[in-house]
Protein backbone atom coordinates (compact mmCIF):
# COMPACT_ATOMS: atom_id res chain seq x y z
CA UNK A 1 0.00 0.00 0.00
CA UNK A 2 1.18 3.31 -0.83
CA UNK A 3 0.16 6.84 0.69
CA UNK A 4 1.77 10.25 -1.33
CA UNK A 5 1.49 13.78 -2.27
CA UNK A 6 4.02 16.05 -3.26
CA UNK A 7 4.78 20.01 -3.78
CA UNK A 8 6.42 21.56 -6.65
CA UNK A 9 7.53 25.52 -6.89
CA UNK A 10 9.48 27.35 -9.53
CA UNK A 11 12.20 29.33 -8.39
CA UNK A 12 15.21 31.60 -10.15
CA UNK A 13 17.22 29.90 -7.95
CA UNK A 14 20.24 27.91 -9.53
CA UNK A 15 20.20 23.71 -9.02
CA UNK A 16 23.55 24.03 -7.76
CA UNK A 17 21.56 26.46 -4.68
CA UNK A 18 18.78 23.91 -4.28
CA UNK A 19 21.25 21.23 -4.69
CA UNK A 20 23.21 22.65 -1.53
CA UNK A 21 20.44 23.01 0.39
CA UNK A 22 18.94 19.92 0.11
CA UNK A 23 22.63 18.00 0.92
CA UNK A 24 23.17 20.37 3.77
CA UNK A 25 21.53 18.41 6.21
CA UNK A 26 22.64 21.09 9.19
CA UNK A 27 20.38 23.55 7.44
CA UNK A 28 17.15 21.32 7.05
CA UNK A 29 15.73 22.81 10.41
CA UNK A 30 16.23 26.41 8.78
CA UNK A 31 13.55 25.21 6.02
CA UNK A 32 11.58 22.64 7.85
CA UNK A 33 9.67 23.89 10.86
CA UNK A 34 8.93 20.44 11.97
CA UNK A 35 12.70 19.33 12.12
CA UNK A 36 14.73 20.41 14.93
CA UNK A 37 18.56 19.19 13.48
CA UNK A 38 19.75 16.68 11.52
CA UNK A 39 22.86 15.50 10.86
CA UNK A 40 24.75 13.04 8.33
CA UNK A 41 26.85 10.99 9.68
CA UNK A 42 29.08 10.27 5.91
CA UNK A 43 29.63 11.86 2.60
CA UNK A 44 26.60 12.26 0.71
CA UNK A 45 25.93 8.35 -1.54
CA UNK A 46 23.49 6.14 -1.71
CA UNK A 47 23.43 4.29 1.51
CA UNK A 48 24.98 7.21 3.26
CA UNK A 49 23.43 7.76 6.67
CA UNK A 50 22.34 10.47 8.90
CA UNK A 51 19.81 11.16 12.02
CA UNK A 52 17.13 13.87 12.35
CA UNK A 53 14.71 14.52 14.80
CA UNK A 54 11.64 16.01 14.71
CA UNK A 55 8.54 15.96 17.80
CA UNK A 56 9.49 12.48 19.12
CA UNK A 57 13.29 10.91 19.70
CA UNK A 58 15.65 11.06 16.77
CA UNK A 59 15.09 8.45 13.89
CA UNK A 60 18.00 7.12 11.72
CA UNK A 61 17.39 8.05 7.76
CA UNK A 62 19.39 6.59 4.97
CA UNK A 63 19.54 7.88 1.44
CA UNK A 64 18.30 5.61 -1.24
CA UNK A 65 18.81 7.93 -4.37
CA UNK A 66 21.57 10.38 -5.19
CA UNK A 67 21.76 11.94 -8.78
CA UNK A 68 23.85 15.37 -8.16
CA UNK A 69 21.44 18.05 -9.49
CA UNK A 70 18.53 16.21 -10.41
CA UNK A 71 17.42 13.97 -7.27
CA UNK A 72 17.44 12.34 -4.06
CA UNK A 73 15.59 10.44 -1.71
CA UNK A 74 15.75 9.31 1.82
CA UNK A 75 14.14 7.15 3.62
CA UNK A 76 12.82 6.75 7.45
CA UNK A 77 11.92 3.33 8.86
CA UNK A 78 8.54 3.14 10.60
CA UNK A 79 7.17 0.05 11.93
CA UNK A 80 5.64 -1.59 8.95
CA UNK A 81 6.07 1.18 6.99
CA UNK A 82 9.06 3.24 5.11
CA UNK A 83 8.51 6.82 4.75
CA UNK A 84 10.69 7.95 1.84
CA UNK A 85 11.30 11.80 0.91
CA UNK A 86 12.04 11.77 -2.92
CA UNK A 87 13.40 15.45 -3.85
CA UNK A 88 13.41 16.01 -7.57
CA UNK A 89 15.20 19.38 -9.66
CA UNK A 90 13.85 19.59 -13.42
CA UNK A 91 13.26 22.38 -15.78
CA UNK A 92 11.44 25.38 -15.14
CA UNK A 93 8.94 27.56 -17.58
CA UNK A 94 12.11 29.41 -18.81
CA UNK A 95 15.69 29.29 -19.07
CA UNK A 96 16.05 30.95 -16.11
CA UNK A 97 13.91 28.88 -13.36
CA UNK A 98 14.16 25.35 -11.96
CA UNK A 99 11.36 22.99 -10.78
CA UNK A 100 11.60 21.82 -7.30
CA UNK A 101 10.06 19.33 -6.06
CA UNK A 102 9.86 17.78 -3.02
CA UNK A 103 7.45 14.62 -1.87
CA UNK A 104 6.21 12.20 1.17
CA UNK A 105 6.07 8.66 -0.08
CA UNK A 106 5.00 5.72 3.28
CA UNK A 107 4.68 2.48 1.47
CA UNK A 108 4.13 -0.75 3.33
CA UNK A 109 0.85 -2.33 5.04
CA UNK A 110 0.87 0.06 7.65
CA UNK A 111 1.13 3.35 4.75
CA UNK A 112 -2.45 4.41 5.33
CA UNK A 113 -2.57 4.66 8.82
CA UNK A 114 0.84 6.66 8.78
CA UNK A 115 -0.30 8.76 5.77
CA UNK A 116 -3.24 9.98 8.51
CA UNK A 117 -1.40 10.39 11.60
CA UNK A 118 1.89 11.63 9.98
CA UNK A 119 1.86 12.25 6.55
CA UNK A 120 -1.52 15.02 6.67
CA UNK A 121 0.49 17.15 8.50
CA UNK A 122 3.81 16.90 6.70
CA UNK A 123 1.89 17.33 3.80
CA UNK A 124 0.60 20.58 4.86
CA UNK A 125 3.54 21.96 5.76
CA UNK A 126 5.53 20.89 2.51
CA UNK A 127 4.34 23.62 0.16
CA UNK A 128 6.04 26.03 2.96
CA UNK A 129 8.69 23.72 3.01
CA UNK A 130 9.64 24.02 -0.75
CA UNK A 131 9.53 27.62 -0.48
CA UNK A 132 11.84 28.05 1.88
CA UNK A 133 14.29 25.69 0.28
CA UNK A 134 13.98 27.87 -2.47
CA UNK A 135 14.25 30.92 -0.91
CA UNK A 136 17.33 30.27 1.10
CA UNK A 137 18.78 29.32 -2.24
CA UNK A 138 18.30 32.19 -4.02
CA UNK A 139 19.35 33.86 -0.94
CA UNK A 140 22.56 32.39 -0.84
CA UNK A 141 23.60 33.64 -4.20
CA UNK A 142 22.45 37.35 -3.82
CA UNK B 1 -4.34 68.16 4.65
CA UNK B 2 -3.29 70.39 7.68
CA UNK B 3 -1.73 72.41 5.26
CA UNK B 4 -4.50 72.55 3.01
CA UNK B 5 -6.74 73.92 5.72
CA UNK B 6 -3.77 76.25 7.31
CA UNK B 7 -3.06 77.69 4.09
CA UNK B 8 -7.39 77.95 3.69
CA UNK B 9 -7.07 79.94 6.46
CA UNK B 10 -4.90 82.74 4.93
CA UNK B 11 -1.68 81.25 6.86
CA UNK B 12 1.84 81.51 4.56
CA UNK B 13 2.08 77.56 4.93
CA UNK B 14 4.91 75.40 3.38
CA UNK B 15 5.01 71.24 2.91
CA UNK B 16 8.64 69.86 2.97
CA UNK B 17 8.47 66.48 1.89
CA UNK B 18 11.41 64.06 2.06
CA UNK B 19 10.20 61.74 -1.02
CA UNK B 20 10.42 63.27 -4.41
CA UNK B 21 6.60 62.99 -4.92
CA UNK B 22 3.81 64.01 -2.30
CA UNK B 23 1.32 61.08 -1.34
CA UNK B 24 3.53 59.09 1.34
CA UNK B 25 1.95 55.86 1.96
CA UNK B 26 -0.61 56.64 -0.41
CA UNK B 27 1.49 56.40 -4.55
CA UNK B 28 0.36 55.54 -7.40
CA UNK B 29 1.77 53.72 -10.42
CA UNK B 30 0.81 52.88 -14.09
CA UNK B 31 0.99 49.21 -15.31
CA UNK B 32 0.67 47.64 -18.30
CA UNK B 33 -1.97 50.77 -19.23
CA UNK B 34 -3.31 50.06 -15.59
CA UNK B 35 -3.13 52.54 -12.76
CA UNK B 36 -2.70 50.81 -9.51
CA UNK B 37 -2.44 51.51 -5.87
CA UNK B 38 0.49 50.55 -3.87
CA UNK B 39 -0.26 51.93 -0.92
CA UNK B 40 -3.44 53.06 0.69
CA UNK B 41 -6.30 52.05 -1.77
CA UNK B 42 -9.69 51.62 -0.70
CA UNK B 43 -12.13 53.75 1.07
CA UNK B 44 -15.55 52.54 2.34
CA UNK B 45 -18.71 53.56 5.12
CA UNK B 46 -18.00 55.85 7.46
CA UNK B 47 -14.30 57.18 6.56
CA UNK B 48 -16.33 60.54 5.96
CA UNK B 49 -13.54 63.13 6.27
CA UNK B 50 -11.30 61.70 3.48
CA UNK B 51 -14.45 60.04 1.30
CA UNK B 52 -15.04 64.35 1.91
CA UNK B 53 -11.86 65.20 1.04
CA UNK B 54 -12.15 63.09 -2.51
CA UNK B 55 -15.29 64.76 -3.24
CA UNK B 56 -13.83 68.26 -2.64
CA UNK B 57 -10.83 67.73 -4.61
CA UNK B 58 -12.72 65.62 -7.87
CA UNK B 59 -11.46 62.32 -7.11
CA UNK B 60 -13.75 59.77 -8.27
CA UNK B 61 -14.07 56.45 -6.48
CA UNK B 62 -15.73 53.11 -7.55
CA UNK B 63 -16.71 50.25 -6.19
CA UNK B 64 -14.14 47.13 -5.89
CA UNK B 65 -15.12 43.97 -8.28
CA UNK B 66 -16.81 41.68 -5.74
CA UNK B 67 -19.45 39.32 -7.99
CA UNK B 68 -18.79 36.03 -8.27
CA UNK B 69 -17.67 33.51 -6.18
CA UNK B 70 -14.48 33.82 -3.65
CA UNK B 71 -11.81 30.91 -2.62
CA UNK B 72 -10.26 30.10 -0.30
CA UNK B 73 -6.59 27.99 0.04
CA UNK B 74 -6.58 26.24 3.56
CA UNK B 75 -4.66 23.27 4.71
CA UNK B 76 -3.61 22.73 0.88
CA UNK B 77 -6.83 22.72 -0.73
CA UNK B 78 -8.58 25.22 -2.39
CA UNK B 79 -12.59 25.79 -1.91
CA UNK B 80 -14.76 28.40 -3.70
CA UNK B 81 -17.77 30.05 -1.80
CA UNK B 82 -20.85 32.71 -1.82
CA UNK B 83 -20.46 35.38 0.63
CA UNK B 84 -18.34 36.60 2.91
CA UNK B 85 -18.02 33.54 4.87
CA UNK B 86 -14.78 31.38 3.73
CA UNK B 87 -14.99 27.66 3.56
CA UNK B 88 -12.72 26.61 5.54
CA UNK B 89 -13.77 23.93 7.99
CA UNK B 90 -16.71 24.62 10.85
CA UNK B 91 -14.95 24.52 13.87
CA UNK B 92 -12.54 26.73 12.71
CA UNK B 93 -15.42 29.65 11.36
CA UNK B 94 -17.45 28.83 14.81
CA UNK B 95 -14.51 29.09 16.93
CA UNK B 96 -13.63 32.08 14.97
CA UNK B 97 -16.83 33.53 15.02
CA UNK B 98 -16.75 33.33 19.15
CA UNK B 99 -13.08 34.71 19.31
CA UNK B 100 -14.43 37.66 16.85
CA UNK B 101 -17.49 38.16 18.94
CA UNK B 102 -15.29 38.31 22.13
CA UNK B 103 -12.76 40.61 20.51
CA UNK B 104 -15.40 42.95 19.94
CA UNK B 105 -16.90 43.24 23.18
CA UNK B 106 -13.54 43.95 24.47
CA UNK B 107 -13.22 46.47 22.31
CA UNK B 108 -17.04 47.87 22.53
CA UNK B 109 -16.30 47.71 26.66
CA UNK B 110 -13.17 50.17 26.29
CA UNK B 111 -13.56 53.55 27.92
CA UNK B 112 -14.81 56.91 25.71
CA UNK B 113 -10.82 57.60 25.99
CA UNK B 114 -10.21 54.48 23.72
CA UNK B 115 -8.29 53.18 26.97
CA UNK B 116 -8.94 50.02 28.55
CA UNK B 117 -7.49 47.95 31.24
CA UNK B 118 -3.48 48.36 31.58
CA UNK B 119 -3.62 44.25 31.33
CA UNK B 120 -5.08 44.54 28.06
CA UNK B 121 -1.57 46.34 27.00
CA UNK B 122 1.30 43.62 28.89
CA UNK B 123 -0.11 41.21 26.28
CA UNK B 124 0.17 40.99 22.42
CA UNK B 125 -3.20 39.69 20.34
CA UNK B 126 -1.27 36.53 20.01
CA UNK B 127 -1.03 35.79 23.99
CA UNK B 128 -4.30 36.80 23.96
CA UNK B 129 -5.71 34.26 20.82
CA UNK B 130 -4.05 31.51 23.21
CA UNK B 131 -5.52 32.00 26.16
CA UNK B 132 -9.36 32.59 24.72
CA UNK B 133 -8.28 28.76 23.29
CA UNK B 134 -8.63 30.46 19.55
CA UNK B 135 -7.66 27.20 17.95
CA UNK B 136 -4.85 26.38 15.13
CA UNK B 137 -7.66 27.92 12.14
CA UNK B 138 -8.94 30.70 13.94
CA UNK B 139 -5.59 31.44 14.71
CA UNK B 140 -4.40 30.85 11.24
CA UNK B 141 -7.05 33.56 10.25
CA UNK B 142 -6.55 36.40 12.63
CA UNK B 143 -3.19 36.38 11.98
CA UNK B 144 -4.13 37.15 7.80
CA UNK B 145 -6.19 39.93 9.60
CA UNK B 146 -2.68 40.92 12.03
CA UNK B 147 -0.35 40.51 8.52
CA UNK B 148 -2.60 42.88 6.63
CA UNK B 149 -4.11 45.49 9.30
CA UNK B 150 -0.76 45.92 11.08
CA UNK B 151 2.03 44.68 8.72
CA UNK B 152 2.90 42.03 11.65
CA UNK B 153 2.54 38.90 13.22
CA UNK B 154 0.12 38.19 16.47
CA UNK B 155 2.64 38.45 18.93
CA UNK B 156 3.77 41.76 17.66
CA UNK B 157 0.95 43.71 18.74
CA UNK B 158 -0.75 44.68 21.62
CA UNK B 159 -3.88 43.24 22.41
CA UNK B 160 -4.82 46.60 23.73
CA UNK B 161 -3.57 48.41 20.60
CA UNK B 162 -5.66 45.83 18.33
CA UNK B 163 -8.68 46.44 20.52
CA UNK B 164 -8.38 50.69 20.33
CA UNK B 165 -7.76 50.09 16.55
CA UNK B 166 -10.76 47.92 15.35
CA UNK B 167 -12.91 49.93 17.79
CA UNK B 168 -12.01 53.32 16.14
CA UNK B 169 -12.91 51.56 12.68
CA UNK B 170 -16.46 50.37 14.27
CA UNK B 171 -15.76 46.74 14.45
CA UNK B 172 -13.72 44.00 13.00
CA UNK B 173 -16.38 43.35 10.42
CA UNK B 174 -16.66 46.94 9.18
CA UNK B 175 -12.54 46.81 8.61
CA UNK B 176 -12.59 43.78 6.66
CA UNK B 177 -15.32 43.92 4.89
CA UNK B 178 -15.71 44.62 1.26
CA UNK B 179 -19.43 45.68 0.69
CA UNK B 180 -20.38 47.65 3.25
CA UNK B 181 -16.52 47.79 4.85
CA UNK B 182 -13.33 49.62 4.67
CA UNK B 183 -12.77 47.65 1.32
CA UNK B 184 -15.98 49.12 -0.39
CA UNK B 185 -14.32 51.48 -3.11
CA UNK B 186 -11.24 52.11 -4.48
CA UNK B 187 -10.25 55.45 -6.44
CA UNK B 188 -9.97 55.49 -10.50
CA UNK B 189 -7.13 57.77 -10.96
CA UNK B 190 -5.31 55.91 -7.62
CA UNK B 191 -5.12 57.60 -4.13
CA UNK B 192 -2.29 59.65 -4.74
CA UNK B 193 -4.42 61.85 -6.97
CA UNK B 194 -5.50 63.49 -3.56
CA UNK B 195 -2.15 64.55 -2.83
CA UNK B 196 -1.20 65.66 -6.03
CA UNK B 197 -4.25 67.62 -6.44
CA UNK B 198 -3.55 69.26 -2.82
CA UNK B 199 0.18 69.88 -3.54
CA UNK B 200 -0.56 71.73 -6.85
CA UNK B 201 -2.47 74.47 -4.68
CA UNK B 202 0.03 74.40 -2.16
CA UNK B 203 3.22 75.65 -1.57
CA UNK B 204 5.51 72.64 -1.35
CA UNK B 205 9.08 71.39 -2.01
CA UNK B 206 9.75 67.66 -2.50
CA UNK B 207 13.30 65.55 -2.13
CA UNK B 208 13.52 68.14 0.89
CA UNK B 209 13.78 66.13 4.17
CA UNK B 210 13.80 67.81 7.36
CA UNK B 211 16.55 66.90 9.58
CA UNK B 212 16.52 68.87 12.34
CA UNK B 213 13.60 71.26 14.51
CA UNK B 214 15.47 73.69 16.61
CA UNK B 215 12.98 75.94 18.67
CA UNK B 216 14.73 79.46 18.99
CA UNK B 217 14.69 81.47 21.84
CA UNK B 218 12.47 84.26 19.72
CA UNK B 219 9.63 81.29 19.85
CA UNK B 220 10.34 80.64 16.51
CA UNK B 221 10.89 77.03 14.93
CA UNK B 222 14.14 76.73 12.34
CA UNK B 223 13.52 74.21 10.15
CA UNK B 224 16.78 72.79 8.76
CA UNK B 225 16.90 71.24 5.33
CA UNK B 226 19.55 70.38 2.57
CA UNK B 227 17.98 73.24 1.22
CA UNK B 228 18.52 75.45 3.29
CA UNK B 229 16.58 76.45 7.02
CA UNK B 230 13.28 77.72 7.17
CA UNK B 231 12.05 79.71 9.77
CA UNK B 232 8.21 79.18 10.74
CA UNK B 233 6.15 80.41 13.82
CA UNK B 234 5.02 76.35 14.06
CA UNK B 235 5.59 73.43 12.24
CA UNK B 236 2.99 70.46 12.06
CA UNK B 237 5.30 67.30 11.92
CA UNK B 238 3.24 64.38 9.94
CA UNK B 239 5.17 61.44 9.97
CA UNK B 240 5.23 57.64 10.92
CA UNK B 241 5.62 57.73 14.95
CA UNK B 242 9.62 55.76 13.58
CA UNK B 243 10.44 58.25 11.77
CA UNK B 244 10.34 61.02 13.96
CA UNK B 245 13.74 59.83 15.51
CA UNK B 246 15.25 60.63 12.05
CA UNK B 247 14.35 64.49 12.58
CA UNK B 248 16.85 66.00 15.43
CA UNK B 249 14.81 68.25 17.69
CA UNK B 250 16.56 71.22 19.19
CA UNK B 251 16.33 71.08 22.71
CA UNK B 252 15.66 67.41 22.65
CA UNK B 253 12.02 66.04 22.98
CA UNK B 254 11.30 64.83 26.02
CA UNK B 255 12.15 61.38 26.92
CA UNK B 256 8.48 59.52 26.09
CA UNK B 257 8.41 61.09 22.73
CA UNK B 258 11.86 59.42 21.61
CA UNK B 259 10.43 55.74 23.32
CA UNK B 260 7.22 56.74 21.75
CA UNK B 261 9.34 56.90 18.55
CA UNK B 262 11.11 53.47 19.20
CA UNK B 263 8.56 51.21 20.64
CA UNK B 264 6.15 52.28 17.90
CA UNK B 265 7.45 50.26 14.80
CA UNK B 266 6.04 50.39 11.69
CA UNK B 267 5.00 46.95 10.24
CA UNK B 268 5.73 45.24 6.90
CA UNK B 269 3.27 45.01 4.56
CA UNK B 270 4.11 44.63 0.97
CA UNK B 271 1.36 44.67 -2.14
CA UNK B 272 2.24 43.20 -5.51
CA UNK B 273 0.36 43.40 -8.69
CA UNK B 274 -0.11 41.37 -11.76
CA UNK B 275 -1.94 43.00 -14.82
CA UNK B 276 -3.76 41.11 -17.60
CA UNK B 277 -5.52 41.39 -20.80
CA UNK B 278 -8.71 41.20 -19.27
CA UNK B 279 -9.78 40.18 -15.64
CA UNK B 280 -9.99 36.29 -16.75
CA UNK B 281 -10.78 35.15 -13.43
CA UNK B 282 -14.81 36.49 -14.13
CA UNK B 283 -15.48 34.43 -17.21
CA UNK B 284 -14.89 31.46 -14.45
CA UNK B 285 -17.48 33.48 -12.00
CA UNK B 286 -14.31 34.37 -9.45
CA UNK B 287 -14.52 37.99 -7.15
CA UNK B 288 -11.14 37.63 -7.49
CA UNK B 289 -11.13 37.79 -3.81
CA UNK B 290 -8.93 34.88 -2.38
CA UNK B 291 -7.73 34.04 1.62
CA UNK B 292 -5.15 31.45 2.23
CA UNK B 293 -3.25 30.15 4.76
CA UNK B 294 0.06 30.39 3.60
CA UNK B 295 1.47 32.48 2.01
CA UNK B 296 3.49 34.77 0.79
CA UNK B 297 0.41 36.10 -1.03
CA UNK B 298 -2.60 35.34 1.77
CA UNK B 299 -5.43 37.32 0.17
CA UNK B 300 -5.54 38.84 -2.86
CA UNK B 301 -8.63 41.39 -4.97
CA UNK B 302 -9.62 42.45 -8.04
CA UNK B 303 -8.30 45.37 -8.81
CA UNK B 304 -9.17 45.84 -12.33
CA UNK B 305 -9.92 49.38 -13.94
CA UNK B 306 -13.51 50.09 -14.16
CA UNK B 307 -14.15 49.28 -17.20
CA UNK B 308 -13.02 46.05 -17.26
CA UNK B 309 -10.26 47.05 -20.51
CA UNK B 310 -7.84 45.20 -18.68
CA UNK B 311 -7.40 42.41 -15.47
CA UNK B 312 -5.64 43.39 -12.17
CA UNK B 313 -5.20 41.10 -9.72
CA UNK B 314 -3.59 42.79 -5.96
CA UNK B 315 -1.74 40.00 -3.92
CA UNK B 316 -1.23 41.41 0.28
CA UNK B 317 2.21 40.07 1.55
CA UNK B 318 2.72 40.87 5.39
CA UNK B 319 4.79 40.29 8.79
CA UNK B 320 6.92 37.40 8.64
CA UNK B 321 5.77 36.64 5.13
CA UNK B 322 6.59 40.44 3.62
CA UNK B 323 9.99 39.93 6.07
CA UNK B 324 11.36 37.16 3.76
CA UNK B 325 9.57 37.78 0.26
CA UNK B 326 11.14 41.60 0.53
CA UNK B 327 14.92 40.55 0.75
CA UNK B 328 14.17 38.20 -2.60
CA UNK B 329 15.61 39.83 -6.08
CA UNK B 330 12.84 41.36 -8.00
CA UNK B 331 12.97 38.35 -10.14
CA UNK B 332 12.07 35.74 -7.65
CA UNK B 333 9.37 37.85 -5.97
CA UNK B 334 8.05 38.28 -9.00
CA UNK B 335 8.07 34.38 -9.69
CA UNK B 336 6.65 33.41 -6.73
CA UNK B 337 3.55 35.73 -6.58
CA UNK B 338 2.32 34.49 -9.98
CA UNK B 339 2.54 30.89 -8.65
CA UNK B 340 0.28 32.15 -5.70
CA UNK B 341 -1.95 33.45 -8.34
CA UNK B 342 -2.12 30.52 -10.55
CA UNK B 343 -2.47 28.23 -7.79
CA UNK B 344 -5.46 30.27 -6.99
CA UNK B 345 -6.95 31.20 -10.72
CA UNK B 346 -5.19 28.85 -12.83
CA UNK B 347 -2.17 28.87 -15.09
CA UNK B 348 -3.34 32.32 -17.06
CA UNK B 349 -2.11 34.02 -14.08
CA UNK B 350 0.99 33.29 -15.18
CA UNK B 351 1.24 35.04 -18.15
CA UNK B 352 0.85 39.02 -17.16
CA UNK B 353 1.56 41.85 -19.00
CA UNK B 354 2.56 43.47 -16.37
CA UNK B 355 4.53 43.00 -12.73
CA UNK B 356 4.95 45.46 -10.02
CA UNK B 357 5.42 45.04 -6.34
CA UNK B 358 6.04 47.56 -3.59
CA UNK B 359 8.29 46.99 -0.43
CA UNK B 360 7.34 49.67 2.50
CA UNK B 361 9.63 48.09 4.95
CA UNK B 362 11.84 49.14 2.61
CA UNK B 363 10.86 52.63 2.10
CA UNK B 364 13.59 55.30 3.77
CA UNK B 365 11.17 57.66 4.79
CA UNK B 366 8.50 55.95 5.75
CA UNK B 367 9.95 52.65 7.29
CA UNK B 368 7.10 50.36 6.63
CA UNK B 369 3.38 50.29 6.64
CA UNK B 370 0.25 50.01 6.64
CA UNK B 371 0.82 51.38 9.94
CA UNK B 372 2.81 51.17 13.15
CA UNK B 373 2.43 48.05 15.56
CA UNK B 374 3.12 48.60 19.34
CA UNK B 375 4.13 45.86 21.10
CA UNK B 376 2.95 45.39 24.41
CA UNK B 377 3.33 48.12 26.84
CA UNK B 378 4.60 50.74 23.76
CA UNK B 379 0.22 52.23 24.53
CA UNK B 380 0.14 52.96 27.73
CA UNK B 381 3.70 53.86 28.24
CA UNK B 382 4.27 56.19 25.51
CA UNK B 383 0.65 57.05 23.74
CA UNK B 384 0.17 59.53 25.14
CA UNK B 385 2.73 61.88 23.98
CA UNK B 386 1.86 60.61 20.00
CA UNK B 387 -0.11 63.80 19.41
CA UNK B 388 0.95 66.08 22.74
CA UNK B 389 2.16 68.89 20.97
CA UNK B 390 5.81 70.09 22.32
CA UNK B 391 6.27 73.87 22.14
CA UNK B 392 5.69 74.75 18.66
CA UNK B 393 5.94 71.62 17.51
CA UNK B 394 2.07 69.84 16.80
CA UNK B 395 2.03 66.21 15.36
CA UNK B 396 -0.52 64.60 12.57
CA UNK B 397 -0.57 61.73 10.77
CA UNK B 398 -2.95 58.38 10.49
CA UNK B 399 -1.17 57.28 13.85
CA UNK B 400 -2.66 60.03 15.94
CA UNK B 401 -5.71 59.51 14.95
CA UNK B 402 -8.67 58.14 17.28
CA UNK B 403 -10.96 57.07 14.55
CA UNK B 404 -9.52 55.09 11.68
CA UNK B 405 -5.72 55.43 12.95
CA UNK B 406 -4.39 53.59 9.67
CA UNK B 407 -6.20 54.21 7.14
CA UNK B 408 -6.13 57.52 4.65
CA UNK B 409 -9.31 58.34 6.56
CA UNK B 410 -7.28 58.70 10.13
CA UNK B 411 -4.81 60.84 8.07
CA UNK B 412 -7.20 63.23 6.81
CA UNK B 413 -8.86 63.52 10.54
CA UNK B 414 -5.06 64.20 11.90
CA UNK B 415 -4.27 66.91 9.85
CA UNK B 416 -7.69 68.41 10.39
CA UNK B 417 -7.28 68.42 13.76
CA UNK B 418 -3.50 69.37 13.88
CA UNK B 419 -4.77 72.26 11.83
CA UNK B 420 -7.24 73.42 14.46
CA UNK B 421 -4.57 72.83 16.94
CA UNK B 422 -1.85 75.23 15.02
CA UNK B 423 -5.02 77.59 14.37
CA UNK B 424 -6.06 77.92 18.08
CA UNK B 425 -2.17 78.36 18.89
CA UNK B 426 -1.13 80.97 16.64
CA UNK B 427 -4.63 82.77 17.26
CA UNK B 428 -3.26 82.68 21.11
CA UNK B 429 0.48 83.79 20.39
CA UNK B 430 -0.77 86.39 17.90
CA UNK B 431 -3.42 87.95 20.86
CA UNK B 432 -0.32 87.50 23.18
CA UNK B 433 2.05 89.25 21.23
CA UNK B 434 -0.56 92.02 20.58
CA UNK B 435 -1.14 92.46 23.94
CA UNK B 436 2.55 92.64 25.01
CA UNK B 437 2.68 95.00 21.79
CA UNK B 438 -0.04 96.93 23.15
CA UNK B 439 1.11 97.34 26.99
C1 LIG C 1 0.43 48.55 1.57
C2 LIG C 1 -0.50 49.54 2.19
C3 LIG C 1 -1.87 49.41 2.00
C4 LIG C 1 -2.74 50.32 2.57
N1 LIG C 1 -4.09 50.21 2.30
C5 LIG C 1 -4.94 51.16 2.74
C6 LIG C 1 -6.29 51.18 2.31
O1 LIG C 1 -6.71 50.37 1.48
N2 LIG C 1 -7.10 52.15 2.81
C7 LIG C 1 -6.65 53.10 3.69
O2 LIG C 1 -7.43 53.96 4.09
N3 LIG C 1 -5.36 53.11 4.09
C8 LIG C 1 -4.49 52.18 3.63
N4 LIG C 1 -3.17 52.23 3.98
C9 LIG C 1 -2.73 53.20 4.97
C10 LIG C 1 -2.66 54.61 4.41
O3 LIG C 1 -1.92 54.62 3.22
C11 LIG C 1 -2.00 55.48 5.45
O4 LIG C 1 -2.73 55.42 6.64
C12 LIG C 1 -1.94 56.96 5.07
O5 LIG C 1 -1.53 57.15 3.75
C13 LIG C 1 -0.98 57.66 6.03
O6 LIG C 1 -0.88 59.01 5.71
P1 LIG C 1 0.02 59.95 6.64
O7 LIG C 1 -0.05 61.30 6.00
O8 LIG C 1 -0.36 59.81 8.04
O9 LIG C 1 1.49 59.37 6.56
P2 LIG C 1 2.42 59.08 5.30
O10 LIG C 1 1.59 58.79 4.11
O11 LIG C 1 3.38 58.04 5.75
O12 LIG C 1 3.16 60.45 5.04
C14 LIG C 1 4.27 60.83 5.77
C15 LIG C 1 5.18 61.59 4.84
O13 LIG C 1 6.24 62.15 5.60
C16 LIG C 1 7.40 62.10 4.79
N5 LIG C 1 8.55 62.24 5.69
C17 LIG C 1 9.06 61.36 6.57
N6 LIG C 1 10.10 61.89 7.23
C18 LIG C 1 10.26 63.14 6.74
C19 LIG C 1 11.17 64.19 7.02
N7 LIG C 1 12.13 64.06 7.94
N8 LIG C 1 11.06 65.34 6.32
C20 LIG C 1 10.08 65.51 5.39
N9 LIG C 1 9.20 64.55 5.09
C21 LIG C 1 9.28 63.39 5.76
C22 LIG C 1 7.31 60.77 4.09
O14 LIG C 1 8.11 60.75 2.94
C23 LIG C 1 5.83 60.71 3.78
O15 LIG C 1 5.54 61.23 2.51
C24 LIG C 1 -2.26 51.36 3.39
C25 LIG C 1 -0.89 51.51 3.55
C26 LIG C 1 -0.01 50.62 2.96
C27 LIG C 1 1.47 50.82 3.12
Amino acid sequence: MTWSTESTCETTATAQAVWDRWTTASSWSEDDASCQWATLEEPLKVGSKGKVRTTGPAQNFTFTEVVPLKKMTFTISLPLAVLAFPHTLGAGSSPSTVRVTHGIVITGPLAPVFGFLVGRKLARELPRVVRLVTEHAVLAEA
Amino acid sequence: MAARQLAALGLDVVVLEAHESVGGRTRSAQVAGVTVDLGGTFVGPTQDRVIALAAALGCRTHPTWVQGKSVVRWHGSRRRYSGTIPRVPVTTLLNTERVRLLFDRAANRLGADGMGRSEQDEISLGTWLTRVRAGQGATALLAAVARTTWGCEPDEVSLLHALRYVKGCGGINRMLDTEGGAQQDHFAAGAQEMSLRMAAELNVYTACPVRSVRHTAGEDVVLETPHGDLVARAVVVAVPPAMRNRIVFDPPLPSGYQALSQRWPQGALTKAYAVYEKPFWRDDNLSGQTLSDDGPVFITLDASPEDASRGALLGFIGGDYARRFDALPQAERRLQVLQCFAELFGPAALQPLGYIDQRWASEPWIGGGPTAHPGPGALTGYGRWMAEPVGRIHWAGTETADVWSGFMDGAVRSGERAATEVAAHLAVRTTDDEMAANA
